[in-house]
């Protein structure tokens, strides 16, 4: 893949790697950090991406790698009584914070499957988990979700 | 109904200090891509290796020699800063040859290249790491010899003298550094100095460069002179053939009159001053600044706790050399990171920033401000912190 090539690419999908590395990541130095590093691995790597069309959920997949990566980082380092607790839920709640209560594992499906469009099957790549589970995971959540709004979610 | 767009649009526009990091990024990684031949040291790898102090050699591999290595440049110091004999002292009984090459004394610190030769042919000397609770060359990897990743994960010191050819192998512990005697200040420097660089030769000879930190004493200021410095190591010899067992350990000293001089115009912050650094979550322990004929050398050296950071470890501040007014001069470009201690739990450290400045921005005053930015945005500024020089 060519530099411009990737580069662009890159780019063009910076929204949505903003909202991955925000549903995983509370500060702000954070996800700019896993971003960085993200970008880096995927430079280094990108010449080993047998297919372009991939490109888009291989860099996520890295991202949410990051993710984990910082998350794990912090919570060696914070001690327990510095976690930042979850927020209670409030009367009316945003629908930002809706998504960020979800368990992890709800979260990040329906953020990729109905917010950023990825198919099942897409999504099933970038979590390394069958279709089945992602299919589970979107049921489950989008309940969840709609039972912290009191209210129906996502069409179809 | 919430739909995709209302969550979507819940997230509001993408932070602009986050499209900037991917663009940023973007650019430094095509920018290094096409810088023709140097490795660029990485701060974040350095900080990755919990060790004492880490092999940061790269530069140090392409362009042997302190001077090059700690300014990258190749270029000779002024004449008031090195005034340099070596030499080297060796006994008959002694497995091992050391000569200092090499050596500088800048600002508070003080640097040897040292080079190891067999005195008997087909051996290879390799260092015993410190850590090592054997003498036996097929239990100790040359990773963990050599202080990096270079060779194949379980590769042994004696599985690499097989394969180099060598009959013999001195594995060496690294040697204690003494002062005897130091100009203008009592007490002399000894002890274990710490190593920054080392490197295997064909011959089975080892060079490594050494530093030592000299104490500044608040009476006396910093020593003038550097006197008379002596290395003493030990060394274990063992047969390639008797798979590692290790026969016998010699002691060895290399004794050389030196006489560094610190350059005059050197100096340096006192020690007084240490600031919280806003976002980064640290202080500065001292700056030191050397001019020489086109440009002057700094150090920074900094400690930083990231058990209270709730920001980027993995990238320092980036500096800024203020005027009095309060514009920016130049930017302190960092060649070279160590972190020269971290605690077991990877949350504290000290690291030493070493960079250079241009002339005109050295201070002519006693003041030196240095400004600490965002290192991805150079408009994000935590702070700025006035150093008085001494």
């Amino acid at each position: 893949m060519q530099n411009e090539e990737f580069t662009r690419a890159i780019v063009a999908m910076t929204d949505t790697l903003y909202r991955v590395a925000a549903t995983q990541l509370r500060q702000k130095a954070d996800r700019e950090d896993a971003v960085q590093e993200c970008l880096r691995r995927a430079w280094e790597k990108r010449h080993s991406l047998r297919d372009e069309r991939y490109l888009q959920t291989w860099v996520i997949r890295i991202l949410l790698n990051e993710c984990h990566n910082m998350q794990r980082k912090m919570a060696r380092t914070l001690p327990r009584e510095d976690i930042p607790a979850v927020q209670p839920q409030r009367e009316e709640t945003g629908l930002k914070e809706a998504l960020l209560q979800l368990e992890e594992r709800y979260r990040m499906p329906i953020l990729l499957h109905y917010m950023e469009g990825y198919s099942v099957k897409e999504v099933a790549g970038m979590l390394r988990v069958p279709q089945g589970t992602v299919k589970t995971w979107l049921s489950r959540g989008r309940k969840a979700l709609e039972a912290i709004l009191n209210e129906e979610v996502f069409e179809g | 109904m919430k739909t995709a767009e209302d969550f979507r649009n819940s997230f509001g526009e993408t932070e602009e200090s986050f499209r900037h990091c991917v663009r940023q990024t973007l650019m430094h990684l095509e920018q290094e891509e096409e810088k023709p031949v140097k490795k660029k040291i990485s701060l974040g790898l350095v900080l990755a290796m919990v060790m004492v102090l880490v092999t940061v050699g790269a530069v140090a591999a392409e362009q042997w020699g302190i001077l090059s290595f700690l300014k990258g440049q190749g270029k000779n110091p002024s004449e008031e800063l090195l005034d340099m004999h070596t030499g080297s002292w060796v006994r008959e009984e002694d497995l091992v040859k050391l000569t200092i090459t090499e050596g500088l004394y800048e600002a508070d610190v003080l640097y040897l290249a040292v080079t190891a030769e067999p005195l008997e042919e087909n051996t290879l000397i390799v260092p015993r790491p410190e850590d090592a609770k054997t003498y036996r060359t097929d239990e100790i990897t040359m990773n963990s010899a050599m202080a990096t990743d270079a060779y194949a994960e379980e590769m042994t010191v004696l599985d690499y003298a097989k394969e180099m050819g060598f009959e013999y192998v001195v594995l060496l512990e690294m040697p204690t550094l003494h002062a005897n005697s130091i100009g203008g200040v009592k007490g002399p420097v000894a002890g274990k100095p710490d190593v920054i660089h080392y490197e295997l030769m064909e011959n089975g000879a080892m060079r490594f460069i050494l530093q030592k930190r000299i104490e500044y004493k608040l009476e006396g200021g910093f020593p003038e002179k550097v006197e008379e410095v002596s290395l003493t190591a030990m060394g274990y010899k063992s047969d390639v053939k008797d798979e590692g067992a290790w026969l016998y350990g010699v002691g060895h000293n290399a004794f050389i009159q030196y006489e560094l001089y610190k350059s005059a115009l050197s100096r340096r912050s006192i020690e007084t001053d240490s600031h919280d650094i806003v976002g980064y979550r640290g202080f500065v322990e001292y700056v030191s600044i050397t001019p020489y004929d086109d440009y002057a050398a700094v150090t920074i050296r900094m400690n930083k706790n990231r058990q209270e950071s709730d920001h980027s470890w993995m990238s320092g501040p980036n500096w800024a050399v203020l005027d009095e007014e309060g514009n920016r001069l130049c930017y302190v470009d960092i060649k070279l990171s160590q972190a020269i201690f971290q605690d077991d739990r990877s949350t504290e450290s000290s690291e030493l920033h070493y960079g250079t400045i241009p002339l005109e921005c050295v201070p002519q005053g006693d003041q030196f401000i240095l400004q600490a930015e965002n290192w991805r945005n150079y408009n994000i500024v935590y702070d700025k912190y006035t150093y008085t020089l001494k």
